[in-house]
């Protein structure tokens, strides 16, 4: 079990979290790119259950059943959850506490990276998305 | 440009960002933009119905809006010509570019007369 926490730049959202992490990722998909304006971004795959919220946070359904929260007031983008997947919760691994010392084990959806990324991590790099959901 | 700074990385919830600069008068803005100061002198705007990450200003540069390359409606548009910041980036980030990595950025440059473009 792990215990982690977060929360968005002008601190009225925070999140506390104890379960197991269910993945950790970098996702370059278009909507990750366009949800956070950035090349890609990298998250901490969580379970529902484990997660405790505090402070307003608005959803934005980005297609049909997936849903992209962000804290109103300074708009930090604080996570993407599907009913597809409704036994995990992926939050941005920028939104927690000490992440500087979090490494994703995988970069996804590599197929829709901008054309001037040139990455050298080690990390496997899949053009799709090839890791089934955890069941809810 | 690719910047790598902190507050960068916490506004955009990423790694880093990549932007470019455009002519503050010149930009029109249309529909619900929200905006947020993240340090003294800098505004920040992100999209209030869906919380998309917009713009970034400094009264350092009164000039210029920093735009996101990812907003473009055609990205492709966009090749960057530096990393800044390059002291702050995440410690499993590495780069196969040849782009001039520099260790802070523009605010920095623009107070001591110094370009990095």
């Amino acid at each position: 079990m792990t215990k982690l926490s977060g929360g968005c730049m002008c601190g009225a959202v925070r999140w506390d979290y104890d379960g197991k992490i269910t993945r950790k990722l970098a996702c370059h998909c278009l909507d990750c790119q366009r949800a956070t304006s950035a090349p890609f971004t990298a998250f901490v795959g969580l379970e529902p259950g484990g997660l405790t919220w505090r402070g307003d946070v608005t959803n934005f359904e980005s297609s049909p059943g997936t849903f992209r929260g962000f804290c109103p007031g300074c708009g930090t983008r604080l996570f993407f959850r599907s009913e597809k997947w409704p036994g995990e919760i992926h939050l941005h691994a920028a939104t927690m506490e000490d992440y500087e010392t979090y490494v994703p084990d995988r970069h996804v959806k590599c197929a829709d990276s901008p054309g001037w990324l040139r990455l050298s991590d080690d990390l496997p790099k899949l053009k799709g998305f090839d890791i089934k959901p955890v069941a809810g | 440009m690719l910047c790598h700074c902190e507050d960068c990385r916490r506004a955009a919830s990423s790694d880093y960002v990549s932007w470019f600069g455009v002519e503050r008068a010149l930009t029109r803005w249309s529909g619900p933009r929200r905006r947020y100061s993240s340090s003294p002198g800098v505004v920040r705007s992100f999209c209030g119905e869906c919380g998309a990450p917009l713009s970034f200003e400094t009264e350092v540069l009164p000039e210029e809006v920093h735009l996101y390359a990812a907003t473009l409606d055609d990205p492709a548009l966009y090749v960057p010509t530096a990393h800044i910041y390059w002291s702050e980036h995440l410690p499993w980030i590495a780069v196969a570019d040849d782009l001039p990595k520099h260790d802070k950025g523009l605010q920095e440059a623009a107070k001591t007369g110094k370009t990095l473009l």
